[in-house]
């Protein structure tokens, strides 16, 4: 590259980096500042006070309980909208009628507004009303009232079946994706020597879909780690912080308690723990692409 | 060929009008645009009231708009606390009650003396003007007081066989059992959304209240005092009972209210100015009395809102002069005789105003015996609303849930407030 050139594509790339500085790095270091001070919203000017706020978080029952809730929450999560994504995108893959039509229904999830999806599934489960008691009353199985976003001990799971059901498109996608790069070839050199369905599911299939895997369980996530309006409209952290994980202690932390400092302290100890899971995808990602080539 | 004839008549031309621009702007009188925000736009016949006067206020003031803003009521307080923390303020601060000291302890509020001193309402405002004075400086002023009273559906009580208005907790037990019983509808409703926190917690302090306690006491926790263990346990008993629903939302019962759907609730004045709007038949047939909990109308909860003016705000002359013209007689009366309110200064009702609303004597007679703001805000706890709320009502949640019983749930709820406060500073 010729020193004009070279200078050419600093010109040109410049303006985007400062861009980029602006609005992603600028919010992340002054989080990071923030974190280092008390900041009473309305009340006497910010006090420094070092890492204060990052031990006192350990020390916390709510920051402990919180990360459990998150931990919960995220495994439950990803670990349903990958099985129910995996399971559609194998059948969007194979011959089934209205091909189309199915593959525009079953990702249709992703497509509705979250906030949209999340006051639907509230009255859904709603203990008096909902139509989910409704239809399990009629099966004569159940009791005839389950407090769904009521019981502690209920909650997190309908928080988790709501997210895994807004989330599995994501996953459809991308492994159906996947699915359809899997050469044909393969499939035909098993079935001439004689492999079942099970077979080639177990030594084509599988294999063939673990780069793009490993990227869908990353970004859900990332996805399921830090989401909060989900949670927040559907229970607000309840009842009994049941659904409370980190994000929605942060939320709460700065725009309910007002503790700005405290809430910085939360988001950077999240932003570290997302740090990681991108750096694992960003080697995943590097090593497939190596492997690819 | 350059043609510069036709560039150079563009460039003067725009010379010109630029010129002639800047001649027209100095010359019209400066315009100031109010900014006040409210949660009242779109509430039905409030909005209407404020648009009317805001028509009538700018008409009057013809250098001066007002830009409205919806914030929704239960996101208000977050709001212009985020909102004042970012160095923004609007230019007429909509207060609730229990908000005012918060604001004007902090310093946020503009002092109103210079301009109330000569205001023809000055004596007029009602006695919860108090809630704004602090060491003799006065920072806001009463736009409507709002206690809450028992409310009744008559047909229902009728179509029970309820022959007396409820007034003990037992009396209304059995009430609704009736009502449950005869038409099988919900004989009462309180907010047992566990996710909207401040709603559920009014609706527990209005039986706390009611029977003489609070969650704190002396600036010390009393979540489990027995008086609070005994009025929570009618709550339980009427969940069990299938008599209240469970795990509703305040929007909820109250729209279930309107259409006659439900018999009781213990809610603010403003349910009655709701049912005469969107249901005007039903409006006759809802009864408005004290609390039938041990204190009748010596314990009920009292909301209400004052006008403010931020102390950061640009405009606070055009603020007053809108504070000042909603005081006047006209629209004082308005708000009483149109809206059933409390306006903020004192206005005596029509004889034929309290023929059609006579419920409307009762609230002013609950009004009158209690405090401002009294309820929403724990004492001593004031600065920490928000989270000494959200702690009472995550341990209420399980007994909302059927999973408990209320005295062992109120004792977690004191070991809780107090591990808190403990760490609070002092």
């Amino acid at each position: 590259m010729t020193a004009t050139n070279r200078r050419l594509v600093f010109a040109l790339t410049t303006p985007a980096a400062i861009l980029i500085g602006v609005v992603l790095f600028y919010p992340i270091l002054h989080g990071v500042w923030m974190s280092l001070f008390d900041i009473p919203l309305l009340g006497p000017p910010p006090r420094y006070v070092g890492l204060s706020n990052f031990a006192s978080l350990l020390a916390r029952e709510d920051f402990q309980h919180a990360f459990k809730v998150t931990l919960a929450y995220t495994v439950g999560t990803v670990t349903a909208a990958f099985g129910i994504g995996f399971l559609v995108a194998i059948l969007l893959n194979s011959a089934i009628f209205a091909r189309p039509v199915a593959r525009t229904l079953l990702l249709l999830p992703w497509a509705i507004p979250e906030v949209v999806a999340v006051l639907v599934f509230a009255w859904m489960l709603d203990f008096q009303w909902g139509i989910v008691n409704y239809l399990l009353s009629l099966t004569g199985h159940f009791p005839p009232k389950i407090g769904w976003l009521l019981s502690p001990d209920l909650a997190l799971y309908a928080v988790m079946a709501v997210t895994a059901w807004k989330d599995y498109p994501l996953a459809a996608v991308m492994l159906l994706a996947g699915l359809q790069g899997i050469s044909q070839d393969l499939y035909e050199a098993a079935r001439v020597d004689g492999a079942t369905s099970f077979q080639e599911f177990r030594h084509i299939t599988l294999p063939g879909l673990r780069p793009i895997s490993a990227v869908v369980f990353l970004l859900l996530t990332l996805y399921s780690f830090k989401r909060v309006a989900l949670i927040y409209i559907m229970t607000a952290g309840g009842p009994s912080r049941s659904t409370e994980t980190l994000s929605v202690l942060t939320y709460l932390e700065g725009f309910k308690f007002f503790r700005m400092g405290s809430a910085a302290a939360i988001g950077v100890a999240m932003l570290l723990v997302t740090l990681v899971f991108t750096l694992v995808y960003y080697r995943f990602a590097m090593a497939t692409a190596e492997t690819a080539a | 060929m350059k043609r510069w004839g036709p560039r150079i008549a563009t460039a003067g031309l725009v010379v010109l009008l630029a010129l002639a621009g800047t001649s027209w702007t100095a010359a019209a009188p400066s315009s100031v645009v109010l900014d006040f925000p409210s949660w009242m736009w779109s509430e039905p016949g409030v909005g209407e009231y404020f648009n009317d006067a805001i028509a009538e206020f700018v008409h009057e003031n013809p250098n001066i708009k007002i830009k409205k803003t919806t914030i929704p009521a239960g996101e208000w307080e977050d709001k212009m606390i985020i909102t004042l923390a970012s160095g923004q303020a609007p230019d007429v601060l909509k207060l609730f009650t229990n908000n005012v000291p918060f604001f004007m302890d902090r310093g946020l509020l503009e002092p109103l003396n210079k301009w109330l001193d000569n205001a023809p309402f000055k004596n007029k405002l009602i006695g919860v003007q108090r809630v704004a004075v602090r060491d003799g400086k006065v920072y806001g002023v009463v736009l409507t007081a709002s206690p809450h009273g028992f409310q009744y559906n008559k047909k229902l009580f009728e179509a029970a066989g309820v022959t007396k208005v409820p007034t003990t907790p037992a009396e209304l037990f059995e009430a609704a059992r009736a009502i449950k019983a005869k038409t099988g509808l919900f004989g009462y409703a309180f907010a047992s959304d566990p996710s909207d926190v401040l709603q559920t917690y009014i609706s527990l302090m209005h039986w706390v209240i009611g029977n003489g306690s609070d969650f704190a006491k002396d600036g010390k926790p009393n979540c489990n005092d027995p008086k609070i263990v005994e009025s929570l346990d009618w709550l339980k008993r009427l969940l069990d009972a299938d008599l209240a629903p469970r795990g509703t939302g305040v929007s909820t019962f109250r729209r279930m209210f309107w259409e006659g759907q439900l018999g009781m609730i213990v809610d603010g004045p403003y349910t009655m100015t709701y049912i005469r709007d969107r249901n005007p038949q039903l409006y006759p047939s809802i009864g408005y009395g004290p609390v039938p909990f041990a204190l009748r109308d010596a314990g009920s909860i009292t909301g209400g809102a004052f006008y403010t003016i931020p102390r950061v705000s640009n405009h606070k002359e055009e603020a007053w002069k809108w504070i000042e013209f909603i005081n006047r007689d006209k629209w004082q009366r308005r708000w009483l005789e149109e809206l059933v309110q409390i306006p903020g200064t004192v206005v005596k009702p029509t004889e034929k105003f309290l023929k059609a609303n006579p419920w409307v004597n009762t609230m002013n007679d609950i009004a009158a015996k209690q405090k401002a703001g009294f309820g929403y805000a724990p004492p001593g706890f004031e600065k920490y609303g928000p989270e000494f709320r959200r702690i009472v009502v995550d341990n209420w949640a399980p007994v909302l849930s059927g999973r408990q019983a209320v005295k062992p749930a109120m004792d977690a709820c004191q070991a809780s407030l107090e591990r808190w406060a403990a760490t609070l500073p002092k």
